[in-house]
């Protein structure tokens, strides 16, 4: 039986916003926006509203991150900033923050199964692990040679990995602050001219924690970045490359964000030029017969969306939360609405979840 | 105020119609005077032949740098952080008081004392194919004749000095060759000399087997061809494939030019694609070229602009601050005018692709060198970088502004095209006083 989803709601956001993500309690959906602000929306009740923003960010806040048990929200800033908020107060106070955690742009969050370290790492080339309580630096990890784009956590092990510009992938001994293993991930980075074209854009583990998967493109030019959506697994334990898949045409460029489902698929999207994103289930166990596109064996794909740029799965393991850019978003020159403004963009939020249960709650 | 040409109405109302400028008295008694020097230089000459004598003894050079595609104005000289279009990045201080740019360039920032910027450039093409050649040809609007790209304009105005080097060289990635295009109404002989990929001209070297007495005798054999050929043709094509040649032998005389760089000098200018052109464009400059221009590909971000700029933005920091510093240590920087540009700036809006699209109504245009003020700031945006406030500059100003810095005085001085007399800089535009010494 193929898969089917429904769109349940959409949340539409007036600004632009790059991530949301689900609360782990699953009552609010937290996204971060362009001008140092978080923003959550209550998820209960059948009404979706729109709360207070969490102020004392600057610039981009992407980087978002939760404790498992406790209700609150770590966040990151392209300006380097790294801050704790209660995200269930009406007017959520700032519990610790680092203003320069990292020289620069902070590009992600993950935090350990247990709550009580996080780590984050960003453009200083840097990856720097927290206490969740206060906010100290405990560690600092020197290996990579440029910024660094994403992190994981092997769910078991606790080893932490982190994936670059330039395509590589290191794991680390965090008791030695030391490189353990690396992975080459340098299909997803071109050099292109002057620009450092690509990068690990996401990474996933397997539910069984066998593989790990990082996303990006397959490179094809700078400037006005193309490439193809690429999805490369790596055994955990020997680190050889296992699973290949491309998820695409040039156009739609980038994984931008993947998650398995509780259904057992990986969830994945793809933002491209613009007006092109897909929503992408990938059976990563199937292997592409020989004579098959790589098309026909996903067994999931939606390209109606605009830009996807981020996913999150629900605690209840069905729902998730796709974040958009609304159509129309480009265009060269001055494109003034009707009372002569200039106007931006902004995100649709799409909540979603599998037909059957849709029609089970009916 | 913003003042902007209004390209629509100056369709009809203000374009420069070849009868206007028969019309003007100026002009028709320049031109009465001039009439008898057509043909001694290519198709376009200039209507003060004694002014062109002493532009080409002034030692005044120009170092013309082309980001082609468009750099994000936002991501570099007009930065609006934590603001809606602002961009992910931080601001950061200059030596100029209470001036700050990007903090992807902070060798730049270290030397915002010598630069000029203005950041209230508005400008009319939103798009590359006509964006590239009409801001190079310093073209507000059409002005019925396709004027020359600003290096053949100056090779035109000021000649090769004492230099036999071609008086305009264009350093770039990718393939060289003659560029007669650039010329425009001047005729092919002020096209550009391109150095593709940091590589001499093809057969830059004799012939190890060829004697002295042999080439001599080929030289024979060739020029008694192009008299062939020139014979019953417009003499100036004939004769800008003369100059094309004898300028390329004088190239083959300063292989050093070619040579593989100083370690140090990669050091400081980079070593990537713009550094190693940028570095033979100084060799350029010291070898007495007049005008060079260095080209960099690639910033047409419409996608993923913000990681591109990420890493384009201390590659181009690095390079262009080393070059302003090498040529002031070098005592070169107060006779080489010094331009950094491209063809508009990029959208404050961001697009899905989180890029920016074209936009040449709010950008910035930075400058340095012979004839121009250092430490100053013009134009501004307002908060969100959307529009310019106040007086904006067109392309138009800054060819004014240019001419001027190089002692050329672009509200009097003509070009002849035909015998009609054209405006070197455009009637609507004037120099921008706020920057020139």
């Amino acid at each position: 039986m193929p898969l089917t989803f429904d769109t349940t709601e959409t949340i539409t956001p007036t600004t632009q916003r790059l991530s949301a993500r689900f609360t782990p309690c699953g009552k609010y959906l937290i996204t971060g926006g362009f001008e140092g602000l978080l923003y959550r929306w209550s998820l209960i009740g059948d009404e979706r509203t729109e709360l207070s923003v969490i102020k004392g960010h600057h610039g981009w806040v992407e980087a978002i991150g939760f404790h498992p048990t406790e209700s609150r929200v770590y966040s990151g800033d392209s300006w380097g900033g790294l801050a704790c908020h209660d995200y269930s107060e009406e007017n959520p106070t700032t519990l610790w923050s680092r203003e320069f955690a990292h020289d620069g742009w902070l590009r992600a969050i993950t935090v350990g199964a247990d709550g009580s370290w996080l780590a984050s790492c960003g453009k200083d080339h840097s990856v720097q692990c927290w206490k969740t309580k206060n906010g100290k630096l405990t560690q600092r990890l020197v290996g990579h040679e440029t910024d660094v784009y994403s992190l994981v956590v092997h769910s078991e092990s606790q080893s932490l990995v982190s994936g670059d510009a330039h395509g590589k992938v290191i794991a680390w001994n965090r008791k030695k602050g030391v490189p353990e293993r690396k992975f080459d991930a340098s299909e997803l980075f071109l050099q292109h001219r002057l620009q450092d074209v690509g990068g690990v854009k996401c990474m996933a583990f397997a539910p069984d924690g066998k593989t790990l998967f990082v996303g990006g493109t397959r490179p094809k030019g700078g400037g006005n970045v193309q490439g193809v959506p690429l999805i490369i697994g790596f055994d955990w334990d020997s680190g050889e490359e296992v699973f290949q898949r491309e998820l695409g045409v040039v156009g739609d460029v980038y994984v931008h964000e993947m998650q398995f489902h509780s259904n057992g698929y990986l969830m994945a999207v793809t933002s491209g030029n613009p007006g092109t994103g897909q929503l992408l289930f990938v059976d990563t166990n199937a292997a592409v017969k020989e004579g098959e596109s790589e098309e026909s064996e996903l067994p999931y794909r939606n390209n109606k969306l605009s830009n996807c740029h981020s996913i999150s799965l629900h605690p209840d393991g069905q729902q998730f939360a796709v974040t958009t850019t609304s159509k129309g978003s480009n265009g060269n020159g001055r494109r003034l609405d009707k009372d002569g403004n200039y106007v931006g963009n902004h995100s649709p939020i799409y909540l979603m979840q599998p037909s059957n249960v849709a029609n089970e709650k009916q | 105020m913003n003042r902007r040409i209004n390209h629509q109405a100056s369709s009809q109302k203000q374009l420069c119609t070849p009868a206007q400028h028969v019309m003007s008295r100026r002009r028709l008694l320049g031109s009465t005077a001039a009439a008898g020097l057509l043909g001694m230089g290519g198709l376009g000459g200039l209507v003060q032949p004694l002014i062109a004598d002493e532009l080409s003894q002034s030692n005044k050079q120009v170092l013309f740098i082309w980001i082609d595609g468009g750099m994000s104005q936002l991501e570099s000289w007009d930065p609006k952080p934590n603001t809606k279009f602002g961009g992910p990045f931080r601001s950061i201080q200059t030596t100029l008081p209470g001036i700050r740019i990007s903090e992807l360039m902070p060798k730049t920032a270290e030397i915002m004392h010598l630069l000029a910027l203005d950041r209230g450039v508005t400008t009319v093409d939103n798009s590359h194919s006509a964006g590239v050649p009409r801001i190079q040809r310093g073209d507000p609007k059409d002005r019925g004749v396709i004027y020359p790209y600003f290096g053949s304009a100056v090779a035109k105005l000021m000649g090769q000095g004492n230099s036999p080097l071609p008086p305009y060289i264009w350093v770039k990635p990718g393939s060289g060759g003659f560029k007669y295009q650039d010329a425009g109404f001047l005729g092919p002989r002020y096209g550009a000399l391109a150095i593709g990929d940091g590589q001499p001209p093809p057969n830059l070297l004799l012939p190890e087997a060829l004697s002295h007495d042999d080439n001599a005798a080929r030289n024979r054999l060739r020029n008694f061809a192009n008299a062939q050929y020139a014979a019953g043709r417009n003499p100036t094509f004939g004769e800008a494939q003369s100059f094309v040649f004898d300028s390329a032998q004088a190239l083959m005389n300063r292989q050093s030019l070619f040579s593989d760089p100083d370690p140090a000098d990669v050091e400081l200018y980079g070593d990537t694609e713009l550094g190693r052109d940028m570095l033979i464009g100084r060799k350029m400059l010291e070898a007495g070229v007049r005008f060079v221009k260095v080209n960099s590909y690639g910033w047409d971000t419409h996608g993923d602009n913000f990681n591109g700029h990420a890493s384009l933005m201390p590659r181009f920091d690095q390079a262009f601050s080393a070059v302003v510093l090498d040529l002031e240590q070098r005592g070169m920087l107060d006779n080489t005018l010094v331009i950094a540009m491209s063809e508009f700036g990029r959208t404050p809006r961001i697009n899905g692709h989180i890029g920016r699209d074209h936009w040449p109504e709010a950008w910035s245009i930075v400058m340095t060198g012979t004839g121009i003020r250092r430490g100053v700031v013009i134009g501004e945006t307002n908060k969100t970088g959307t529009f310019v406030e106040n007086d904006a500059h067109d392309i138009g100003d800054f060819f004014h502004t240019w001419f001027t810095a190089l002692g050329i005085n672009s509200l009097e001085t003509e070009y002849l095209n035909n015998g009609q007399p054209l405006p070197i800089a455009h009637d609507d535009c004037k120099p921008i006083k706020e920057l020139l010494t």
